[in-house]
């Protein structure tokens, strides 16, 4: 959550640099109003059929129904960082 | 209705149009602050304890002080200020910015037609220059004063940046109509700050003497923040007398420098030249459910509800945020809004609050401590009840919240490991009920998100073969912990590092986590920074995590974000990489 602006250029600018898979999710008080990104290792198409790879994969394992629903949502929200400096 | 009363209907939906406060915010000198005396009575009541012999008066014209207070006996006081900036480095200055506007004011003509004012620059300047480390100057002003602040702070601290000089701004209103306020700024030196640069602090004090919590604020939010007050004062000008058959459209921001809108107002003067004539204001709190409805989103439907509560101008508020408030916290926070938008001629003294309320929430404490409480929020339409986790510092920010479900004890004993019984509100007891977790519902989208997002990582990984390892650094009372374990059960590694060791025991008892009992689970009760440095070290961690989720909350607001910004300094964010 941030209210600096400042501070959080600060913060994206050195976690930007330290790694190469941000999973970033923005939030201002209202834990259900957020947006969230991701910093660039794979193009969006990459990180989409990841996701679907991923949930296909785990959800033989896992018991995923519960936050299923959301994962068209998630998705629709996943931009990339760089487009956030 | 008749064809004069149809061209007065009109419905003003934004501030462009409204013409500019000047002509009510100005004169600039207000009949209760005409005085020196006066104004330093004012700041004496919002400052008494910083009052002392350090302190010294600015004011730019001659007049005597006369003030009982024993604390300005031994002030310094001068109106010929240059030689107080002399001696200046003890002092904290309080400067009678309204006196210069007066003079100006008064020496032409023109300027009285005009009265926007340029703020004296060098004087601020110079006495920022001045000021000791750690030093305050307040100014006494005004609107035209006030909004000028961020530019000026702007070329201050360019001039300031090699200094590293750190700002910490206040503002009060203390008179709103027409507006004087006190702008505190108080200076920090690099030695005894770890700021990086600018930061500005500003307590929001709209209401006159009530302070609320403090916004950290950068200089774009205090002029985002300037910017809304002059709208709001646009509004209460133009709101200020009645104009029949007008509807005004407000978006109010509890949060002078958010985008969220908490309040829609809808300020609707009655067209019926009788309702008119009595001048009686009403204030109606429209719930969600009802916002659609025909009488309060058409223009007929608001004339119709002038007649209905027979006013001359209705005020209907539309509360957006607080969905969990109760209607008390509701009137308590919109009565404000209402003495803002009345029209000043009501013939009522007091503006009544009706309700147009489903009467969709109620709110029990559970269990309260000095920095925290657990309640829950029974929502009435769907029958649904929710448990919640507030900071009593934060007590607009649900931090944590699950969903419950009743049933009998003795069903909820005969299966524990679908049943987890929470400590039950008296409401429920009296029926032989027992609140239950819902251990299936993820009640806010931000956990669903931070959970998902194992989704994203690029799984060469040998899942299932191998569990996945993650880490939550501000794990809290367990919420992602446990549903993390609900989804992947025990192919998950979680480790839970908390440095509130109250918190995990808060979220077994009261909702149910089962923080002690979860094998996969491991909590490290400790300092996230300290964890993750020693972490770093071990060769057995390198690599271990799959996903890290920092999830810490910072108890500090001013500064501006959370997690703490030290959580990103590159010694933590190396030690993150190592593991």
């Amino acid at each position: 959550m941030a209210r600096s602006y400042q501070k959080y250029n600060q913060a994206f600018e050195k976690v930007h640099s330290s790694f190469e898979n941000i999973f970033l999710i923005e939030n201002n008080e209202d834990l259900n109003k957020i947006h969230f990104c991701f910093k660039k290792k794979y193009t969006n198409e990459d990180y989409a059929r990841i996701y679907k790879e991923n949930l296909d994969s785990y959800e033989k394992h896992a018991n995923i129904s519960i936050i299923e629903a959301d994962y068209k949502r998630i998705l629709n929200k996943v931009v990339d960082l760089s487009e956030k400096k | 209705m008749d064809s004069s009363q149809s061209q007065n209907k009109k419905t003003v939906n934004s501030t462009s149009h409204l013409p500019d406060i000047d002509n009510y915010v100005a004169p600039l000198v207000h009949e209760n602050y005409k005085t020196v005396s006066r104004k330093l009575e004012v700041i004496l009541k919002l400052f008494k304890t910083k009052i002392d012999e350090k302190s010294a008066i600015i004011f730019n014209k001659d007049e005597e002080i006369s003030i009982k207070d024993e604390s300005f006996q031994n002030i310094k006081r001068s109106c010929q200020y240059e030689d107080l900036l002399e001696q200046g480095k003890n002092y904290n200055f309080i400067v009678d910015a309204l006196s210069f506007h007066h003079r100006q004011t008064d020496t032409s003509e023109h300027q009285q037609k005009t009265p926007k004012q340029n703020i004296d620059k060098k004087l601020f300047k110079n006495l920022l220059s001045t000021v000791n480390d750690k030093g305050m100057v307040m100014f006494v002003m005004d609107f035209h004063f006030l909004i000028q602040v961020p530019e000026v702070l702007k070329e201050f601290i360019v001039d300031e940046k090699e200094s590293n000089v750190n700002i910490l701004t206040r503002v009060y209103v203390i008179e709103k109509l027409p507006l004087v306020g006190v702008l505190t700024i108080q200076k920090f030196e690099k030695s005894h700050s770890d700021f990086d640069s600018l930061k500005l602090l500003t307590y929001e004090m709209y209401e006159d003497y009530s302070i609320t919590k403090p916004v950290s604020y950068l200089l774009t939010l205090l002029k985002k923040s300037l910017t809304y007050m002059y709208e709001m004062f646009q509004y209460q000008g133009y709101l200020n007398t009645l104009t029949p058959g007008n509807v005004v459209k407000i978006s109010v921001r509890e949060n002078f420098w958010s985008d969220n809108v908490d309040y829609t107002i809808t300020v609707v003067d009655s067209n019926d030249p009788e309702l008119t004539k009595r001048r009686t204001c009403v204030a109606i709190i429209v719930a969600k459910s009802y916002a659609n409805d025909f009488i309060y989103l058409t223009l007929e439907g608001n004339m119709q509800l002038c007649q209905q509560v027979q006013a001359a101008r209705i005020i209907l508020i539309r509360p957006n945020a607080f969905n969990y408030a109760t209607v008390n916290e509701i009137q308590d926070r919109i009565s404000h809004y209402i003495s803002l938008f009345r029209n000043a001629d009501s013939s009522n003294s007091q503006t009544p609050i009706m309700l147009m309320s489903d009467n969709k929430n109620e709110s029990y404490e559970v269990y309260r401590e000095n920095s925290f409480l657990v309640r829950d929020i029974i929502e009435n339409e769907k029958k649904e009840t929710f448990r919640q986790l507030i900071f009593n510092d934060h007590e607009s920010e649900t931090q944590s919240e699950v969903k419950l479900f009743l049933t009998t004890k003795s069903k909820a004993k005969s299966d524990p490991e679908h049943y987890t019984i929470l400590p039950t509100i008296q409401k429920y007891k009296e029926k032989h009920l027992v609140s239950c977790l819902d251990q299936n519902f993820i009640c806010s989208f931000y956990i669903k998100t931070v959970l998902t997002g194992i989704f994203f990582i690029n799984s060469e990984k040998n899942f299932p073969d191998k569990n996945l390892e993650v880490l939550i650094l501000g794990a809290g009372i367990g919420t992602i912990n446990f549903f993390f374990n609900r989804i992947f059960g025990s192919k998950v590694n979680i480790t839970a590092v908390e440095l509130d060791k109250k918190m995990p025991e808060i979220g077994e008892k009261y909702f149910g986590f089962k923080n002690s009992q979860l094998e996969n689970c491991k909590w490290h009760i400790g300092d996230a920074k300290e964890f993750l440095l020693e972490s770093s070290k071990n060769k057995e961690n390198e690599k271990k995590y799959d996903m890290v989720i920092s999830d810490i909350n910072n108890f500090d607001p001013s500064e501006g974000i959370s997690p703490p910004p030290i959580f990103f300094n590159e010694d933590i964010l190396n030690s993150v990489q190592v593991i």
